[in-house]
């Protein structure tokens, strides 16, 4: 079965992420949470600078999610995908919250793991 | 389509279908047809020929496995037992009972007994009917929806997905600042 074919988990490319929220806001049991701030970029040429949003935390509670993959159909920046990493298991409940860290495969997205299987 | 209908004529439709072969019950259940204003969450009155309760069967005949729909709606939260031709349906009673809040009429006038729901007053709140339409869902109001931050937060003026206006105002802190479901 290839990468694309497997639901296991989902897994977050954060610098790709703009904190539009379309996640949050389609999840259907409100599993992911994001917080977010506004910086000021100065673009040449431009009298006034941009505002641009800097994800700050990322979260999916496993616990809620129910791998419907709405989310990571809606991200139009493909910051979300599916990974064939199986589900999280951990000792309490709690720990069922997934942050940037534990979303984010070893750095890479999932297309480079199937680059590298080649 | 009957209002009212449910003393009665809902009785009469099982006798004839019983009266017909059909001996098998597969489901008893009910709907919530109320409606309410969709912004201030305010009930709306029933209009005439409207219902607000509606009442479901569905009866198997053996013989040639055919099967028949049995309906009636009505205004009050009422229903005729059928148990006395359907043992079955003692246990679907029970159920739209505890989770409508519907009364079931036989002739001894007692209500059924607690299915699933008994011991829980003490989370839901008494007179808790989990189907009925107005009928929260704790975990809607107990959580802030997470998709109200962002970025344009303070230009969006989206209500809350998946959270009716008829909620709102249902959630209450108790002494010991657990928010339960009021009654």
């Amino acid at each position: 079965m290839s990468a694309d074919e497997i639901r296991g988990t989902i897994v977050l490319n954060a610098p790709a992420c703009t904190s539009c929220m379309l996640c949050v806001r389609e999840c259907p049991v409100w599993c992911i949470d994001l917080t977010c701030h506004t910086e000021q970029i100065e673009v040449p040429g431009n009298r006034r600078p941009r505002s641009v949003a800097i994800l700050d935390t990322f979260t999916i509670d496993w616990g809620l999610c129910m791998y419907c993959g709405i989310c990571v159909e809606v991200c139009p920046f493909d910051a979300l995908a599916w990974s064939p990493a199986p589900e999280a298991c951990t000792p309490t409940r709690t720990d069922l919250i997934a942050g940037i860290e534990q979303l984010t495969v070893d750095g890479a997205q999932v297309d480079q793991g199937e680059a590298d299987q080649r | 389509m009957l209002v009212d209908s449910a003393i009665g004529d809902w009785r009469t439709q099982f006798v004839e279908a019983h009266d017909e072969g059909f001996t098998y019950l597969d489901l008893l259940t009910g709907v919530d047809r109320r409606r309410w204003d969709p912004r201030t969450g305010q009930p709306l009155p029933t209009g005439d020929g409207e219902a607000s309760w509606e009442f479901i069967a569905h009866v198997f005949r053996p013989s040639d496995a055919s099967s028949r729909w049995i309906r009636a709606v009505t205004v009050q939260a009422r229903l005729d037992s059928v148990v006395d031709l359907y043992p079955a349906a003692g246990w679907h009673e029970r159920e739209v009972s505890e989770m409508f809040g519907i009364d079931i009429i036989d002739g001894t006038g007692v209500q059924r007994r607690p299915l699933l729901l008994s011991g829980l007053d003490h989370v839901t709140g008494p007179d808790t009917y989990p189907l009925r339409k107005d009928t929260p869902l704790p975990a809607r109001l107990e959580r802030e929806w997470p998709g109200a931050g962002g970025p344009d937060a303070s230009r969006r003026r989206t209500r809350t997905p998946g959270v009716p206006a008829m909620w709102q105002g249902s959630v209450e802190a108790d002494r010991e600042g657990e928010p339960h479901v009021r009654g």
